[in-house]
């Protein structure tokens, strides 16, 4: 089964009105079956330097835990942005997540990344569990929970 | 409304809750499980520091995210491994592993569907509800159980009614301090988690604290980690490898705050705020982990949330079946006979439905109604009937509740004639206060008597019959009601001897034996094989041939004995006791046993008091005959004549021998200078005295007019102690089985 969350990014200086040339992208992330409660993630874009562009999803419904995303919760902090609208459920042991974004043609091939952080309950937090970069096709593993990230477009 | 209040939460959320309380039960089993089936390590010594703890822990693995010390004692290891992730088990000694940590997926599961029923936040939200649904049936419990028992202090007292309201009772009372316990904490940390109560300022993830980025420290030297005692670790959470930037997360006991990694020194600390302390000491009451000891009583508690739901349940559909359904009832202006019913368990009604048709059968034009439902005047009746129960220590039964204030505008027409009856229990000592409270406030208002006022102890067939039988005299009609509630299952009983004494007399008497017959084996044969269970003083009610209304006799054995005797006194045209007395060896009746037990020899080393006459005297012999520990036991018995009908005579000189009892008084009345019972108590005043105040147990046993003579005596007895009747029965020391 998959936990679909489909975001629609709007209006900010990444990604491009409907009409300019953008493209919706798919990133898919599979967690390994660790046997814990649901896993928090934070699915986000860095440039080719690492640093914190842009927030794709966050999985995990109480703010209070965010700050175990840390890389995530750095880059957000240092750089401000708002994710009202960008957060879900978490995602169980051995499930799937999947995020649409439309993302501007120009971060496309880029040498950008997609990255996520992952945290558990008693299992720990992983910041940069796993990373891609944004080329249609690319995988990669997890060094954590995550066991593949996909991208798709 | 007290009982609203416990009924209708129950049929809206009893499935969520006893779902909460079986998981529960299940989940109890945890801490015990873990503690036995996974290794602590070695006992670490009393000063041992977090410090040397991380360091152990540092040494023995690569990557560790998180050192997190359970209630249990036990020191669990999460680390990276080559899968990513890895949790171990480790000695809090020397941080070594012990092996693999791996929490049973079955408690996760359970502990899943406890808290949220499988269904994420809406089940949360649902077992929060049953939290405080449970707090709710818990004080309503004890607060009927109150109400219904008379008093707090008498709130111990052996429950009567059903075996499901029994049942319901008991369980209730062992359970409710746990039950308690489990539905306050629940419900504290269910708002805990919705964050209504004891949420702290929202502070934002978007801040959080950041190590100086110098080279790290090593663990043990850190000074933050070398002033924490083991004992007050929760958890401590190391920074991400290779960012200098992460530091130390710290959680013990008394607060939580971050390590710098590089100078080792906390960064921040906030001590737990009381909402927070109040929160661990709900987690651990309510999950007793480290406790598996306490955790284990609770799990009882849980499984007796089941064995409440369904008991109540089967007293709430017997209450509903039962409820009011008068065929032809006739409006209260047309009707000339009210039959007016005070019932708090709808037991009282079921007297008011047989009478209602019988006085219909008779031509008579009956309304019947609840006493809350008293109308402003019944202009065509002639006579007013109130059948009033009373409710613990002399209250209103529930469709009474509302009668007195109604009274005070009823308007009695000079031709309206009124009997009460009250239906009660005379092992509580508020027996039918109510009725007579009624009765008193009519008398007060100037409405005739068509009665006196009658009582029906514990639903008698036989007291209601009789009184119903007066009713018919006073009105003009043949009238016997025999109204019987529902009747257990029937044993066979087989007659094995027969003694007869008082032949010379209008009312023979005969001590008959019998034995049970065995049901057929297989079916039930488990259960039955050791025949019932009785002890003297119980009853048997026994069916006779052409009726279906129960005669209750007083047993004068106890199951022990091997056989079950009663003494029965033959009344002119009695179809039951003519029965028994015409009954051979080998002849059958169909009866079966119910329990009496404030009739039963009382417990404990007291003294006690036996006084009968006639066939009162058979279950008090049973006693004495069962009075193996041989406590101090003083029988008055009282017959009419000791060549006629004196029972147990030869008995009686065997267990005056053997200790069993260690006085007997005999009194007999229809011999020249004879003499009551309650002469004899007189005579013997200062050996009772003596007695009483030694903690003696009075138990009486006979006819009506016996027991009120013995009562008058024993009070004149009793004087000079300033005790009375009515207090030793208040205390439960004085006990009545009066026909």
């Amino acid at each position: 089964m998959k936990n679909i969350a489909c975001a629609l990014l709007l209006s900010t200086a990444l990604v491009m009105p409907a009409t300019a040339m953008a493209k919706d992208v798919n990133v898919t992330v599979d967690m390994k079956s660790y046997g814990g409660p649901g896993a928090y993630l934070a699915v986000y874009l860095v440039d080719g330097a690492g640093q914190f562009q842009q927030t794709l999803w966050v999985a995990g419904r109480k703010s209070k835990y965010y700050r175990h995303l840390k890389g995530w919760a750095r880059g957000v902090s240092s750089t401000g942005g708002s994710i009202d609208g960008l957060t879900g459920p978490s995602v169980g042991s051995g499930r799937s997540l999947t995020v649409r974004a439309n993302i501007a043609d120009a971060l496309i091939n880029a040498g950008y990344q997609i990255v996520v952080d992952s945290a558990v309950e008693d299992w720990g937090d992983r910041p940069h569990d796993a990373a891609v970069p944004l080329v249609n096709g690319a995988s990669a593993g997890g060094s954590g929970f995550v066991g593949k990230l996909s991208v798709k477009m | 409304m007290l009982r609203i209040l416990h009924t209708w939460p129950t049929l809206l959320a009893g499935v969520l809750v006893t779902v909460m309380a079986m998981s529960g039960a299940v989940l109890s089993l945890e801490p015990a499980v873990a503690r036995f089936s996974q290794p602590v390590g070695q006992t670490v010594a009393e000063d041992t520091t977090v410090a040397s703890l991380a360091s152990g822990v540092v040494a023995h693995f690569s990557d560790p995210q998180k050192i997190v010390r359970r209630a249990s004692g036990q020191v669990v290891v999460y680390h990276a491994d080559a899968d990513g992730f890895a949790a171990d088990l480790v000695d809090p000694a020397t941080g070594e592993s012990l092996g693999a940590y791996q929490p049973s997926a079955f408690f996760q599961t359970v502990t899943e569907l406890h808290r949220s029923l499988f269904a994420g936040e809406t089940g949360r939200i649902a077992t929060g509800i049953g939290a405080a649904v449970m707090i709710l049936l818990s004080v309503g419990g004890v607060l009927l159980l109150v109400t219904r028992s008379g008093g707090w202090r008498k709130l111990l007292k052996p429950s009567s009614g059903t075996f499901a309201q029994r049942l319901h009772v008991e369980a209730g009372r062992i359970a409710v301090a746990g039950l308690g316990i489990l539905a306050v904490t629940g419900l504290f940390m269910s708002l805990t988690s919705f964050r209504l109560i004891g949420a702290p300022a929202e502070d934002s993830f978007l801040s959080f604290a950041e190590s100086s980025a110098g080279p790290a420290l090593a663990v043990a030297d850190m000074p933050a980690l070398q002033n924490v005692d083991i004992a007050d670790l929760r958890e401590l959470v190391f920074p991400a490898k290779g960012d200098a930037l992460d530091v130390f997360g710290l959680t013990v006991a008394q607060g939580s705050g971050f390590i710098d990694q590089a100078t080792g020194n906390f960064l921040s600390f906030s001590a737990n705020t009381l909402a927070e302390s109040l929160y661990q000491l709900a987690y651990t009451l309510h999950t007793g982990q480290g406790a598996w000891g306490y955790a284990l009583v609770l799990g009882i508690a849980g499984l007796s949330v089941p064995v409440l739901f369904v008991s109540g349940m089967a007293t709430w559909v017997r209450r509903v079946r039962r409820s009011v359904r008068i065929a032809g009832n006739v409006p209260a202006g047309r009707a000339d006979t009210v039959i007016l019913v005070g019932s708090e368990g709808n037991s009282t009604w079921g007297f008011a439905r047989s009478l209602h048709a019988a006085l219909k059968a008779q031509g008579l034009v009956v309304h019947t109604a609840s006493m809350n439902d008293l109308a402003g005047s019944y202009p065509s009746a002639r006579r007013l009937i109130v059948l009033a129960a009373t409710y613990g220590d002399g209250d209103a039964p529930a469709s009474a509740s509302r009668f007195m204030s109604r009274l005070a505008g009823f308007n009695s027409q000079t031709d309206l004639a009124v009997s009460v009856v009250g239906f009660g229990d005379r092992s509580f000592p508020a027996f039918c206060a109510y009725a007579r409270q009624v009765e008193g406030a009519l008398k007060d208002m100037g409405v005739a008597e068509l009665l006196p006022m009658a009582t029906v102890d514990r639903q008698s067939t036989q007291q209601f019959a009789a009184w119903s039988h007066d009713l018919g005299k006073a009105i003009g009609i043949d009238l016997h009601v025999e109204h019987t509630a529902d009747l257990p299952d029937l044993k066979e009983w087989e007659c094995v001897a027969r003694k007869d004494f008082g032949q010379a007399y209008q009312t023979p008497k005969s001590i008959l034996r019998f034995r049970a017959v065995q049901t057929k084996p297989g079916k039930f044969s488990l259960s039955r094989a050791a025949g019932p269970s009785f002890k003297a003083g119980d009853l048997i009610g026994v069916l006779p041939k052409g009726s279906d209304v129960p005669r209750f006799y007083s047993l004068a054995s106890s199951a022990s004995d091997g056989f079950l005797e009663i003494a029965v006194s033959k009344h002119p045209g009695g179809l039951c006791s003519g029965q028994l007395c015409d009954l051979g060896p080998g002849d059958r009746i169909a009866g079966f046993i119910q329990p009496n037990a404030r009739f039963n020899m009382p417990r404990g080393k007291a003294p006690v008091i036996l006084i009968g006459a006639g066939t009162g005297v058979a279950p008090l012999v049973g006693m004495v005959r069962a009075n193996d520990a041989l406590k101090p036991a003083y029988l008055f018995a009282g017959s009419r004549d000791p060549q006629s009908d004196q029972l147990y005579r030869e008995e009686i000189d065997t267990f005056r021998k053997s200790g069993r009892v260690r006085n007997v008084s005999y009194s007999f009345s229809r011999v020249p200078g004879g003499a009551y019972v309650q002469d004899a108590l007189r005579a013997n005043a200062e050996e009772l005295r003596r007695m009483v105040r030694q903690g003696a147990d009075i138990m009486i046993c006979g006819g009506t007019s016996m027991a009120e003579g013995v009562s008058k005596a024993l009070d004149d007895v009793l004087g000079p102690l300033g005790l009375t009747v009515q207090k030793l029965r208040a205390d439960g020391r004085y006990q009545e089985d009066v026909y």
